[in-house]
């Protein structure tokens, strides 16, 4: 009966080391879209409205190929998907498919407005740091998740065209931060 | 003389034990990663998996991930549910051990 029981505590404490390295895609999506922040905001300073839309919908459909990429790599490399990681992953989806409706079919349909789009897709980030800072168990990434809140509500105070800048501030403490911090926390957790 | 429950034969074998451990902490894994985790060989471990599968307990997917043949293993309710049980009936032989 011993064995059996050493088995299960080994195990056990084998698959509890396999965290995942959540940080690669906070730096990727984090510069991707601190980018697409201030191209909007020199896109309206220099008055070409019409290409915001384009700009916004090549970035991020080529972020979303890149992490499919990166996910479908990162599972091939450790042959295991945890429950977190498909939390996670889920999570994420979702949040990306509401934003890809709401941004590139609701405003073109007259649905959302320009002035809400940015409160609201900040609102969907948040909802999407903070739950992934809950699954990984990670407080620092929740305070992260509180500025995407305080940027949703900025938003709505001030006029759109300041909005991509207003994001492009909030992307470094809210995204790109915790992202190297996760990175680093993976690397360290990988060599122990 | 008090009773025990009866434990699970498919799953008290040290190496399925190991693999249905693993399987019930993860969503899925693969071959390769189960068969360093039970450090066993590729044909210990091909063994254990079929019985496992046989009895309903995991299942198995076979595909390709590139040119490479990928077998990626899941745990299905039923495994997980015999799990349970034999954790209980593990639990009750360490409690009336004591």
């Amino acid at each position: 009966m011993e064995e059996q029981i050493k088995i299960i505590r080994d195990i056990l404490e084998k698959t509890r080391r396999n965290v995942a390295d959540n940080g690669k895609y906070f730096i990727m999506w984090g510069w991707l879209t601190l980018a697409a922040s201030i191209g909007q905001y020199g896109l309206i300073y220099f008055e070409m409205f019409e290409w915001i839309g384009i700009m916004w919908a090549v970035l991020m459909t080529s972020g979303a190929i890149v992490s499919g990429v990166i996910a479908k790599k990162s599972y091939t490399k450790s042959g295991v998907i945890g429950y977190a990681d498909h939390t996670i992953g889920s999570l994420w989806m979702a949040c990306g498919l509401s934003i890809f409706l709401l941004a590139f079919v609701g405003m073109p349909l007259g649905a959302i407005s320009i002035q809400a789009l940015n409160p609201i897709i900040m609102t969907i980030i948040w909802i999407g740091v903070f739950v992934t800072s809950r699954v990984i168990a990670w407080k620092p990434l929740q305070w992260s998740a509180f500025l995407w809140l305080a940027g949703a509500f900025i938003c709505m105070m001030i006029h759109w065209h300041y909005h991509g800048l207003i994001t492009a501030v909030i992307l470094i403490p809210g995204y790109l931060i915790p992202g190297y911090a996760m990175r680093k926390k993976f690397k360290s957790s990988v060599n122990v | 003389m008090s009773k025990f429950e009866k434990l699970d034969p498919i799953i008290h074998a040290p190496v399925r034990l190991a693999i249905v451990t693993i399987l019930s902490q993860v969503v899925e894994a693969d071959f390769n990663y189960i068969k360093d985790a039970t450090e066993t060989t590729d044909g210990n471990l091909s063994t254990h998996l079929t019985k496992l599968e046989k009895a309903e307990f995991i299942s198995i997917t076979k595909s390709f991930s590139g040119k490479k043949p990928l077998t990626t293993c899941a745990i299905t309710n039923k495994g997980r549910s015999a799990y349970r049980s034999y954790l209980r009936s593990l639990q009750s032989y360490l409690q009336k051990g004591e």
